[in-house]
């Protein structure tokens, strides 16, 4: 059998798109350990209108780069655009996404073979977070948020503080 | 003599293959009945699969995106679904790509693609992209009104 090798990528730069409405522990979890597998990752966060996201865009950036604001290697950056488009503006090779359990994976599985026939260039990956944080879903944290519940092992200070102000009214 | 006999035994041997070959009934058409059995994921995959494959086009079957809500899907998997499927059309979707449904439970689907099209942020959003939506004709009505605003092209199956 013969092997074709494919050119190494002149840089490698991952993107790991997601609406993050809000960020959780289980997303953090999952930047600190792809963070030292590429020279640059971009957290990009879509703007996604259709899900009526609780928190606006700009929002979802500011409490995304205060969470992930200890590692130097990466950077937070909003798109409107296709994933394709935004993919190739960073220079991407490498696509990243989590996956949680079992049942993540059909869903993940389309979006991979989508995104291979519009972006042959970037690969996925996917990486897996601890255990402890497979059931967090960034719909539980608002969920539990708004009856009032404690999520502070589920999502960063800062998301906590913001999640105590938008359901307190 | 004997090459007369073989002749012959040869000739008979090909006639009946050839008897055989045109009594064989062909092969059954998976795309041509729903499964009776709501029940029978496997078989309404199957199903919903072969239907796809005649109705779709060899070279787009790589821009599919598929939703299958299985017969009395519990409501969290139902929950996680509607998100998945929000998510997909508010990334953005290429030109050309074709989003499907289907299930056993048509009343059910129509009204989850009723959810999912709930709020359109603008119109036409999906101007230029198809929705293949394979169920009973009752629900073809609902479902063309909840994708109307979107722009987006209605291919109807119904799963007979």
């Amino acid at each position: 059998m013969s092997v074709t090798l494919r050119p190494v990528p002149a840089s490698r730069i991952a993107v790991y798109p997601g609406t993050f409405d809000p960020m959780t522990n289980g997303h953090v979890d999952l930047v600190v350990r792809a963070a030292p597998l590429f020279e640059r990752l971009v957290v990009g966060i879509a703007h996604n209108p259709v899900k009526g996201p609780s928190f606006g865009l700009d929002e979802r950036i500011e409490l995304a780069r205060e969470s992930l604001s200890g590692i130097p290697n990466v950077e937070v950056r909003g798109f409107h655009t296709l994933l394709a488009h935004f993919v190739r503006e960073i220079g991407a090779s490498v696509i990243l996404r989590g996956l949680r359990a079992v049942s993540d994976f059909e869903y993940e599985f389309q979006l991979a073979s989508m995104n291979r026939h519009l972006i042959p260039e970037a690969e996925t990956m996917f990486l897996t977070p601890a255990e402890k944080f497979s059931f967090i879903s960034s719909s539980l944290v608002r969920e539990v948020a708004r009856l009032g519940g404690d999520v502070s092992s589920f999502v960063p200070p800062a998301v906590q503080r913001r999640l105590l102000r938008e359901f307190r009214r | 003599m004997v090459r007369r006999l073989l002749a012959r035994l040869a000739l008979a041997c090909a006639l009946i293959a050839l008897g055989a070959c045109q009594e064989a009934p062909p092969p059954p058409d998976p795309a041509a009945n729903a499964p009776a059995n709501a029940a029978d994921t496997v078989a309404w995959k199957t199903y919903v699969s072969a239907v796809v494959k005649k109705l779709v086009p060899a070279d787009q079957s790589k821009r599919i995106f598929a939703t299958f809500l299985e017969h009395a899907a519990s409501d969290d998997l139902k929950a996680r679904t509607l998100e998945n499927v929000k998510s997909f059309i508010g990334r953005g979707i290429a030109e050309g790509t074709l989003i499907l449904f289907a299930s056993p439970d048509s009343e059910a689907m129509a009204g989850f693609v009723e959810q999912a099209f709930a709020d359109p942020p603008k119109p036409d959003m999906l101007k230029g992209i198809s929705v293949i939506f394979i169920g009973k004709s009752a629900e073809q009505e609902r479902v063309a009104t909840a994708l109307a605003p979107w722009g987006a092209t209605l291919i109807f199956h119904e799963a007979n």
